[in-house]
């Protein structure tokens, strides 16, 4: 299951979703990103962002998660996956991302968590901006990020 | 003889061309995407600007799917430009 959309998420009950449909799991893995108040915390001059924009392309961006989902399902026997990216203006501490996965062991759950996430930072069209007090800031894309996609092979 | 398609634009390329979006109309009934940008580049200063600034590459979407400069192109189209993403 994947989905974009503006309102907040709540981890327990995604989670207690996750349980009721995923039947004899035997392990369930949740992830949460949240919007950090620094994003370079070692950058003494660094403001601190006061509200953070993500900005998506409706349509294209669905097909993207969708598409991230398929690829899990088809490395690993995934019992159940849940995919939520929030859009809209967020603040500190906010919640922006939640990626849960249901199996039958651990390990797939811990690796096709890790996997949806990797590729949700680099290959589904969401664009941040930062706001401090002045003008606001579009977060460029990381090398780090797009190295993680070659643990899997791609 | 000639053809529309739908630009779309995302991010900081929206913010740099000053639009989200505009149709535009191109000579015959196919293209490729790097006629179009040829085109865009030529029209346009600020498509230029975006095309040569930046240090990261443009990116294409044809109908919602990324596209490099060879991909065709006809009529009703829909073409986004858009920066690296960045979600998570």
């Amino acid at each position: 299951m994947i989905e974009v959309r503006k309102h907040d998420f709540d981890v327990g009950f995604e989670y207690e979703s996750i349980r009721k449909i995923a039947g004899d799991a035997g392990a369930i893995v949740t992830f949460s990103g949240l919007v950090r108040e620094f994003y370079y915390p070692r950058i003494e001059s660094m403001k601190s962002i006061k509200t953070l924009l993500l900005e998506h392309y409706p349509g294209m961006t669905e097909k993207a998660l969708e598409k991230i989902e398929s690829d899990a399902r088809k490395r690993w026997d995934l019992l159940d996956v849940r995919i939520i990216h929030r859009v809209g203006l967020l603040k500190p501490q906010d919640q922006i991302v939640f990626v849960g996965t249901a199996t039958a062991h651990r390990a797939t759950a811990f690796e096709s968590a890790v996997f949806i996430m990797d590729f949700l930072k680099s290959n589904a069209p969401f664009w941040k901006k930062e706001n401090d007090d002045g003008e606001g800031k579009w977060v460029q894309s990381r090398d780090r990020d797009i190295k993680a996609l070659r643990r899997w092979s791609v | 003889m000639s053809f529309v398609v739908d630009i779309f634009y995302f991010a900081s390329v929206r913010e740099a061309m000053d639009c989200d979006k505009e149709k535009i109309e191109l000579p015959g009934a196919t293209a490729r995407i790097s006629d179009l940008v040829g085109l865009m580049a030529a029209q346009n200063k600020k498509f230029l600007e975006v095309q040569k600034a930046g240090v990261a590459p443009l990116l294409v979407s044809v109908n919602q799917e990324l596209a490099t400069g060879e991909t065709a192109i006809s009529e009703g189209d829909e073409v986004a430009f858009f920066p690296p993403m960045t979600g998570g």
